[in-house]
């Protein structure tokens, strides 16, 4: 198990390696300067030339890239452009918000999700089944930022029982911080709770049909063991991947979310950062965000490798 | 006879509790803590490195020039006390104001001042000021002498610029590079708190020094009072956010909201919709230097054939108004001269003129943002020009990449674009527009030397009359020459809270002293007293 997770690992940090390459030259590709858009509309060609010389942008591409993996193996991202701050600080304020919603909606997906799931299975072709299903195929075909938009009209400015956005610390009101989050994760997690709902359903169907588990009905066993011990264990694999990919697609998908309800997060960052071509900090969270789709990933594997062993082997 | 009693006493307490809540509506009262909500993020806070509005309604809380704007964009002193210039027009002399300190407690003088103008010209972008100044002085420690290289009528107004302003800073920051100085200026609000992304708070500096030679408060100068605790500008991007927010009670203003959200609040009672008519200039710009835009009857074609009522009435939902004038009506410099050229709308004309070009089939490169303002301009442009037999090839890119383009020769025949900072601070901001190397339209010098002499003379007119001949000499060559299209004025429509008092909307920016919280409004209304406190 050990020599499987090295293993993975070292592919892992050359895939991070390539990234921070394609990353930076890409962003190179992109037509558009910094220095453009910080000089605004109506600058001269002169004005614009200024600004590039003040921030170091008219060093050829090679020098510029090599100085910049230097600087990223001893752990400096560099600083911003536009804010003149390191780009580790900047990330480092954005990221619990983001970590803090992708989180809560992960948890809100592996509970009504799975849950969702197990209980469609469990009464498979009953009304409830039905009934979480149709609220499956709603979820599925709700857009999060429409949702978004109706749960800040209907909870925000209708009932005020949530504020309408913004994002308040963990540590400095932990209720803040769950009110303000509270909205925003549901928009967020009801499309993947949904998917999730139908992948365990279907799973957990798959395995109910299997022979062993007639045999395990024929030498006695309770339903609830094996519905739990043999039918969820089976199904485990395929669930394992679809939220691992929900928690890499709640990552990406945040930036929406972020944007409607006005939080700080790494989403936000990077499409400001994009728009004012605030190269360190894209490039800076581009890095984050691969590190933590590889963490992500990592686990997966690591998981598939626990759950069957004969994937250590393959 | 004891219920008449206690009617009476009913009655009594009613009539006291009216009084204290609606008596005196608009007393100005001291405290609160606003929210306001901008709709895009600043990206920079450096006193010397601004040229957003958005950035503007923050830095102008805390910092101060020499010189400012009124109300209409005129220059007017701020921490200058009053100015001198010499008869050649190569020395401005300026007197400091008594008692006014930094935020840190410091005192200003000639020598912060003398400091904060070299960060200026090293840190700008405005690079007509550095060329323009040959050195700073300091006559005394009150007194800060201006010399420049040759004279320039340009100068104050440059100065007192929102779009580059010339801060002063207490002259230890002054060595910091861009981005790097502590937020320390003069203003009536010093900083508080900056969480990039989320907000700005600005607190209320108790020992600002008000600038008493004004009766009250004009553009971003005059005599500022600041009644809030704090104000904290919340950066809300998305429209919708921002609505919802102030109808829910968590902001008291909501900037630049869309005509048709402006019509559904405007049945609020709780909040009433302010009008910023000179804000916006939507424009198309055209590449001179290449085929088929570098043909004058081509450009000529599309000039005819344009309507732009149904341009703006489109792109706007109704809130605008055409003008051909590059600057706004309060402008001394304005004029109507070209309007012949402007909002023809003859297609059987354009397509005679389409005719006499080159023009034969090609494709037209029509550039624009992904702004939804600019797409929808752009969509009825692509019909309006395909009318008369233009083959448009519409392409969409996000603003930076536009912004860069435009400053190129190549990719592009046409752009949708606009003017903002420009025709608030008057005629001189359009000459690196119009005329130049970087010019806006590609023109080359060579074929530019018309506008190139008309701005010599504007720069070096010595009096008004000849200053306003110039520019609108100038005007008249964008349109007979077809520099650039000017589309029309959009609106800016701000919601406000009905709470908010005193609050005037401004083409420069938010201004939230002379601004305060009518708190009898508030228990008259219902208002929530929820707060978000982020």
């Amino acid at each position: 198990m050990m020599g499987f997770a090295l293993k993975r690992i070292a592919t892992n940090l050359v895939v991070l390696l390539l990234v921070s390459i394609l990353a930076f030259y890409l962003m190179a590709l992109v037509p558009g300067d910094p220095a453009a858009a910080l000089a605004g509309v109506g600058a001269s060609a002169a004005e614009i030339e200024a600004i590039r010389d003040q921030l170091g942008l008219d060093r050829p591409l090679p020098e510029r890239i090599t100085s910049w993996l230097i600087r990223l193996l001893h752990g400096d991202l560099g600083d911003s452009i536009t804010l003149g701050q390191p780009v580790l600080d900047i990330i480092g304020q954005r990221l619990p918000a983001t970590l803090s919603l992708s989180l809560m909606a992960m948890t809100w997906t592996i509970i009504f999700g799975v849950g969702g799931g197990i209980v469609a299975a469990k009464y498979s072709g009953t009304w409830i089944d039905r009934s979480i299903m149709t609220t499956a195929v709603l979820g599925v075909s709700m857009p999060n930022f429409w949702l978004g938009f109706l749960l800040i009209m209907i909870f925000g400015v209708g009932l005020l029982w949530f504020p309408t956005g913004g994002y308040v610390t963990l540590s400095d009101s932990p209720s803040q911080w769950f009110r303000h989050l509270l909205l925003p994760s549901i928009a967020l997690s009801f499309l993947q709770i949904a998917l999730l709902a139908r992948m365990t359903r279907g799973a957990l169907l798959d395995v109910l049909g299997q022979d062993y588990i007639h045999m395990a009905k024929a030498r006695g066993l309770t339903k609830s063991q094996i519905f739990f011990k043999y039918a969820l264990l089976n199904a485990a694999i395929p669930i394992v991947t679809v939220i691992g990919n929900t928690l890499s697609l709640m990552l990406s998908g945040a930036v929406i979310v972020e944007s409607v309800f006005s939080i700080p997060g790494i989403g936000e960052l990077m499409a400001s950062s994009i728009l004012s071509r605030d190269y360190p900090i894209i490039q800076g969270a581009l890095i984050v965000t691969a590190a933590m789709f590889v963490t992500i990933n990592l686990l997966m594997d690591l998981a598939y490798a626990w759950l069957n062993p004969k994937v250590r082997y393959e | 006879m004891r219920d008449v009693a206690n009617l009476l006493l009913v009655s009594l307490v009613g009539a006291i509790l009216s009084f204290s809540l609606y008596g005196d509506a608009n007393a100005q009262t001291r405290g609160g803590d606003a929210t306001i909500a901008l709709y895009a993020n600043t990206s920079s806070l450096d006193p010397h490195f601004q040229t957003s509005h958005i950035g503007g309604s923050i830095l102008f809380g805390m910092y101060e020039g020499l010189v400012t704007v009124d109300e209409d964009g005129n220059v007017i002193p701020m921490l200058a006390d009053s100015w001198s210039s010499s008869s050649d027009g190569l020395s401005y002399v300026f007197k400091l104001r008594e008692n006014v300190s930094f935020h840190n407690g410091k005192a200003m003088t000639s020598r912060d001042v003398q400091a904060s103008l070299q960060r200026y010209l090293r840190i700008s972008p405005d690079q007509t000021m550095k060329k323009l100044v040959k050195g700073i002085v300091i006559k005394s420690s009150t007194e800060v002498e201006i010399v420049l290289h040759q004279p320039n009528s340009t100068f104050l107004s440059r100065l007192a610029s929102p779009s580059s302003p010339a801060s002063i800073i207490p002259a230890e920051q002054s060595s910091k590079p861009l981005n790097h100085t502590a937020n320390i200026g003069t203003g009536p609000f010093q900083f508080d708190a900056w969480v990039p992304g989320n907000y700005v708070r600005l607190k209320r500096f108790d020992t600002y020094s008000a600038n008493t030679s004004f009766d009250g408060p004009t553009g971003f100068g005059g005599r500022k009072t600041v009644y809030f605790d704090s104000v904290t500008y919340r950066f809300m991007p998305e429209t919708s956010a921002r609505v919802a927010a102030l109808e829910a009670g968590e902001i008291e203003l909501a900037e630049e909201v869309p005509a048709l959200a402006a019509a559904r609040l405007s049945d609020n009672p709780r909040i009433r919709i302010e009008r910023v008519d000179q804000f916006n200039m939507p424009t198309l710009f055209l590449n001179h230097s290449g085929k088929p835009t570098n043909d004058l009857w081509f450009r000529r074609a599309i000039q005819t054939a344009l309507d732009m009522n149904e341009i703006m009435a489109g792109a706007t939902d109704g809130t605008y108004s055409l003008d051909n004038s590059w600057l706004w009506p309060v402008d001394r410099n304005y004029t109507n001269v070209g309007a012949e050229y402007y909002n023809a709308h003859d297609i059987d004309l354009a397509k005679t003129l389409l005719a006499k070009s080159d023009y034969r089939g090609e494709n037209v490169d029509l550039l624009m943002s992904n702004i939804s303002f600019h797409k929808k301009i752009g969509t009825i442009l692509i019909e309006q020009l395909r009318a008369i037999g233009l083959n448009v090839r519409p392409m969409t890119v996000d603003l930076a990449t536009l912004s860069s383009v435009i400053q190129t020769d190549d990719g592009w025949n046409l752009a949708v674009n606009g003017f903002r900072a420009a025709p608030f601070l008057g005629a001189y901001a359009y000459e690196p527009i119009f005329s130049g190397d970087g010019n806006w339209a590609r023109i080359k010098p060579e074929d530019n030397e018309q506008m190139q002499a008309q701005w010599a003379r504007f720069s070096t007119a010595s009096d008004i009359e000849i200053g306003k001949q110039a520019w609108a000499n100038i005007q008249a060559l964008t349109h007979s020459n077809v520099t650039m299209l000017k589309l029309g004025n959009q609106v800016l429509l701000v919601a406000v809270s009905e709470r908010l008092k005193g609050y005037r909307p401004f083409a420069g920016g938010e201004r939230m002293w002379n601004v305060w919280f009518d708190n009898a409004t508030a228990v008259r209304l219902d208002l929530k007293s929820r707060r978000i406190k982020s």
